[in-house]
This record gives C-alpha cells, sequence and structure tokens, in this order.
C-alpha cells in the first residue's frame, strides 16, 4: 500500500484513538487484553484499508472488527482474563487500573471509596457476563448505539440484540441491585 | 422484579426502541405496575452509571506498539514468541529428539532393530559408541559387520 495511503490510515487511528481504546476496553475490561484486542483489529482494518472508503464510518468499522475479534477470541478459547478481584484495584494499587481519575484529593474520600467500590463490583459484574451479552451492553448502553447500529456491528438480528440486551441488563441488575437503588 | 411478560417490552421501552402502540401499551402497563416501574428505574440507573464508568487511560508508549504491530502485520503480544524463544525451542526439540533415538537405540536389542530412519539417522554413531565402550559383544559383532558393509 502507498505512503500516503500508511499516512491517512494513522491519521484516522489518531484522530479517532480515544474511541478506539475505549470500546476497547469496555468489551475486554483490562488494559492488557485492551492493547492486543487493538492491535489485532488494527491490523485486520490495515490489510483491508484498500477496500475502506469513507472517514465517517471509521471507528464503527474498527469497532466492528474488534467485536469480532473480541467473541472470536472468546469462542475459541478463553484467552482473556477478565478483570477479577486478583487484579490492580484502585484500593491496592492507585497507578494500577482504576486509580485513576476516580481518585480526586478534594473529594470525599467516602465518595471516592464508593465510586470505586462500584467500579470494581461493575467490572466483575460485567466480565461475568456471556460475551455475546457483554457486547450488548457495551454497545448499546455504554457507547449509546442504537439497536440497528448494534445488530449491524454484531452481524445478527435487531431481536437478538433487544433479547440480549435484555436478558444482561437483568442479570446486572441482580448482581449490582445494591447500587441501583433510590438514594 | 418486573412482571416477566414486560419485561423484555420494559427493557426495550427504555430505548425508546418499540412502536407506537407497543409503547402506549408499557406506558399504561406502568400506570399501574409499581415492579415494573422500580424496574425500569433501576436499568435507568444501571445505564447512567455504565455509561460513566471511567475507562483508565492506556498504559505508556501503547498506541506506539499497536500501530507498530498493525503496519507490519505483526500478531499481538498474546500471539507473538520472541524469535530467540523459538529458535531456542526448536534447538531444544532436536536436542531431546536425538536423544530419545539414541536412548532408544541403545534400549533395544540389535537383532530386532527395524530399519527406520531414526536407525539410519543414529545407527552407525551409536554403535560406534557401543565399539568403544565394549560393553555388548554380541552388538559389537553386529556393528563391526554393519561397520565394514558401510565402508
Amino acid at each position: 500500500m502507498s505512503e500516503k495511503r500508511a499516512e491517512e490510515f494513522e491519521r484516522l487511528v489518531r484522530t479517532h484513538q480515544s474511541a478506539l481504546y475505549r470500546v476497547a476496553y469496555r468489551l475486554t475490561g483490562n488494559r492488557d487484553d485492551a492493547e492486543d484486542l487493538l492491535t489485532e483489529a488494527l491490523t485486520e482494518a490495515w490489510s483491508a484499508f484498500a477496500r475502506f472508503q469513507t472517514e465517517d464510518g471509521f471507528v464503527r468499522w474498527v469497532a466492528t472488527i474488534m467485536t469480532h475479534t473480541f467473541l472470536d477470541w472468546k469462542r475459541k478459547a478463553n484467552r482473556i482474563d477478565w478483570v477479577s478481584l486478583d487484579n490492580p484495584t484502585p484500593e491496592e494499587d492507585d497507578e494500577g487500573e482504576g486509580g485513576w481519575d476516580i481518585a480526586d484529593e478534594n473529594a470525599d474520600p467516602e465518595a471516592v471509596a464508593m465510586r470505586r467500590q462500584f467500579w470494581r463490583d461493575a467490572q466483575k459484574a460485567l466480565g461475568d457476563l456471556p460475551p455475546e451479552f457483554r457486547a450488548a451492553v457495551v454497545l448499546v448502553d455504554m457507547e449509546g448505539l442504537s439497536y440497528e447500529e448494534a445488530a449491524q456491528v454484531l452481524g445478527c438480528p435487531i431481536g437478538t440484540v433487544r433479547s440480549r440486551l435484555h436478558r444482561a441488563r437483568a442479570m446486572l441488575r441482580e448482581r449490582l441491585k445494591h447500587w441501583l437503588q433510590e438514594p | 422484579m418486573a412482571c416477566p411478560e414486560w419485561s423484555e417490552k420494559l427493557s426495550a421501552y427504555l430505548d425508546a426502541a418499540l412502536d407506537a402502540e407497543q409503547t402506549a401499551a408499557v406506558t399504561r402497563h406502568l400506570e399501574t405496575c409499581p415492579d415494573c416501574r422500580q424496574t425500569l428505574q433501576e436499568w435507568q440507573r444501571l445505564r447512567e452509571r455504565l455509561r460513566a464508568l471511567p475507562v483508565p487511560p492506556p498504559e505508556a508508549g501503547m498506541w506506539r506498539r499497536v500501530m507498530h504491530r498493525a503496519m507490519r502485520r505483526v500478531p499481538a503480544r498474546r500471539f507473538a514468541m520472541p524469535r530467540r524463544l523459538f529458535w531456542w525451542m526448536a534447538a531444544a526439540a532436536c536436542l531431546v529428539g536425538v536423544g530419545l533415538a539414541w536412548w532408544w537405540q541403545q534400549a533395544t536389542p540389535p537383532s530386532s532393530l527395524p530399519r527406520t530412519a531414526v536407525n539410519l539417522l543414529v545407527g552407525y554413531h551409536a554403535d560406534a559408541m557401543a565399539l568403544r565402550l565394549g560393553d555388548c559383544p554380541t552388538w559389537h559383532l553386529v556393528a563391526s559387520n554393519e561397520l565394514m558393509e558401510g565402508e
């Protein structure tokens, strides 16, 4: 591929890198796996970049590759190490995952502790979802895609998205019930 | 707990993914069902909290590594075996293979030795060892003959 095309690819990735990383992190639940997922997806995207036409759909295009790669990993083998309580947590390691912007020196320590605990509980609950359910939650609840858009990314009917999302929400509600009560 | 027959519709209602008729039906049901109202509220809170869930910044140098690998089509770290490790493993596998073949050759009586690739590979070497060690008179004789034939 020409040097110009390579520069164009790098520019697109640079422009959208925070959105791409966010999707990768939300799918995998930890930084190491997010990096591997991005690497795999961008390798495939670069290989097919000659056929890519419009800049508008770059994030959606790479997110689709990432979602399929993620589900493929999970189907073939349990290669993804879900975030577990053994992983660094905000309380154990403020430099590690979770200690970045939850901590705020001026914030009420109790509120910070609560936010950290919710982050940890939510990561665990998301990690325990079946991968297809997690992907639906990431795309619709976290990334704000419509059912139609999520169905295109996942390559399944809209009814399947609706059903997976419903079941995922029921599971998450059960797991995180104490965080969702009326304040 | 939401009414089972309304639960999935309630989830789609939250996403404004129902048609007008279904939306009106759910709205009417919500007016009379506190359990479904509570479920809907909790799902709303769940969505808000998940959407606001912070994502840690990537590790230092992540984008440089990702782009370096992606543009050169190098597998992700989890799938990549360091080149040096690959050659060390290949060398170790060769040594183990030759060692096993030699051991098998030593342990098997010469008369029953099949003419295999392994036999051809290490046979004469093993015979020469036996000759030097002089610990197997029968083999000594066979090995001498084979050596002479080989010459």
